[in-house]
């Protein structure tokens, strides 16, 4: 008699716990990430180029975000160069037309010409090779001022720098 | 007298309580790196129990490993791949969201990055489903922008 009557207390407390679990899961404050900018804009920061593209397609805000937050593109552009580029390249690559623009139209398709992929491996970029997307994105911004085409290579003419937007034909 | 007893932080320990009545221990030197927690000790004292209304048993243990190995300096590369090796995209989603609510940035930012390498080829809708996020596009806005970045998604799992 003693004996079943240990057990079935036993197995009360055993459900009670079950269910404090469950409580637990409830307990937890609900998180949505659209309400907090902040966090969403740390993880936004951290993807890659492609990732941000797929990003943009997820929602409204998501799409807001990754047009206009010009900070997202700056962290992209030099994530993998050793030391951050001087101070003085932001106001330039800014009146240039900014750091989404810059990744677009320069440092996008140089990265893919140093891979098969889009998905480059991580590795660091050389002081070099931001001179190059840097001064790249100047010649690009003065053919626009001279009425050049868009960042479609299709468009442009045949002296026009959007070449290196095409895979390479060896 | 009490004044006394607090003096000395380098090997006192803290007791953190969590959502659901559990209570773990801390180095002092590791509550200083969750702001949250140095900021209730800074409150409530360094003697009482520090309440964590939303961290849980589940994931606590885990932030307290990694903040272990911080104060004696032997985060590692891979330290930290291990740390993430064996858990699964909603467990590490828990315990970033704790390191937010902890204001532990050094976690915060580690654990930002491990998502974010995460969501690396995922699909739109894996993105989404992730975040609890809703699509509030038309289906024409919607296509016309996964035109726009056809670019993005060569080597996407679409049906993940």
């Amino acid at each position: 008699m003693v004996h079943h009557h240990h057990y079935h207390e036993y197995m009360q407390q055993k459900m009670r716990r079950n269910t404090s679990n469950q409580q637990q899961q409830n307990k937890r404050h609900k998180f949505f990430i659209n309400d907090n900018i902040d966090i969403l804009r740390e993880i936004l920061k951290r993807l890659d180029g492609p990732s941000l593209g797929v990003a943009s397609c997820v929602c409204r805000l998501w799409c807001n975000l990754t047009n206009n937050d010009d900070s997202i593109w700056e962290h992209l552009c030099f994530r993998h160069v050793l030391t951050p580029p001087p101070a003085t390249v932001r106001p330039v690559v800014v009146a240039l037309g900014g750091y989404k623009r810059l990744y677009m139209v320069c440092v996008r398709p140089v990265l893919s010409r140093l891979s098969e992929s889009e998905r480059v491996m991580k590795r660091v970029w050389t002081r070099h090779e931001v001179q190059l997307s840097l001064s790249l994105f100047c010649i690009d911004s003065y053919e626009r001022l001279a009425g050049g085409g868009g960042m479609i290579a299709s468009d442009a003419s045949p002296s026009s720098l959007m070449f290196l937007c095409n895979p390479i034909n060896v | 007298m009490a004044q006394e007893a607090s003096s000395s932080t380098s090997s006192k320990t803290i007791s953190l309580k969590t959502g659901d009545g559990e209570i773990f221990e801390i180095e002092a030197s590791a509550a200083k790196q969750m702001k949250t927690v140095q900021r209730l000790i800074d409150d409530l004292g360094d003697d009482i129990t520090i309440p964590l209304h939303n961290v849980f048993s589940k994931e606590l243990p885990k932030i307290i490993e990694y903040y272990k190995k911080d104060i004696t300096g032997e985060i590692t590369k891979d330290f930290e791949a291990e740390f993430v090796k064996d858990l699964n995209d909603d467990e590490v989603k828990v315990l970033f969201l704790a390191a937010n609510y902890l204001d532990a940035n050094k976690l915060f930012e580690f654990l930002s990055q491990n998502i974010a390498d995460r969501l690396e080829s995922k699909s739109v809708e894996y993105v989404r489903k992730y975040f609890g996020v809703e699509n509030d596009f038309t289906p024409e806005e919607e296509s016309k922008l996964r035109e726009e970045r056809a670019w993005s998604f060569r080597g996407i799992k679409e049906d993940e």
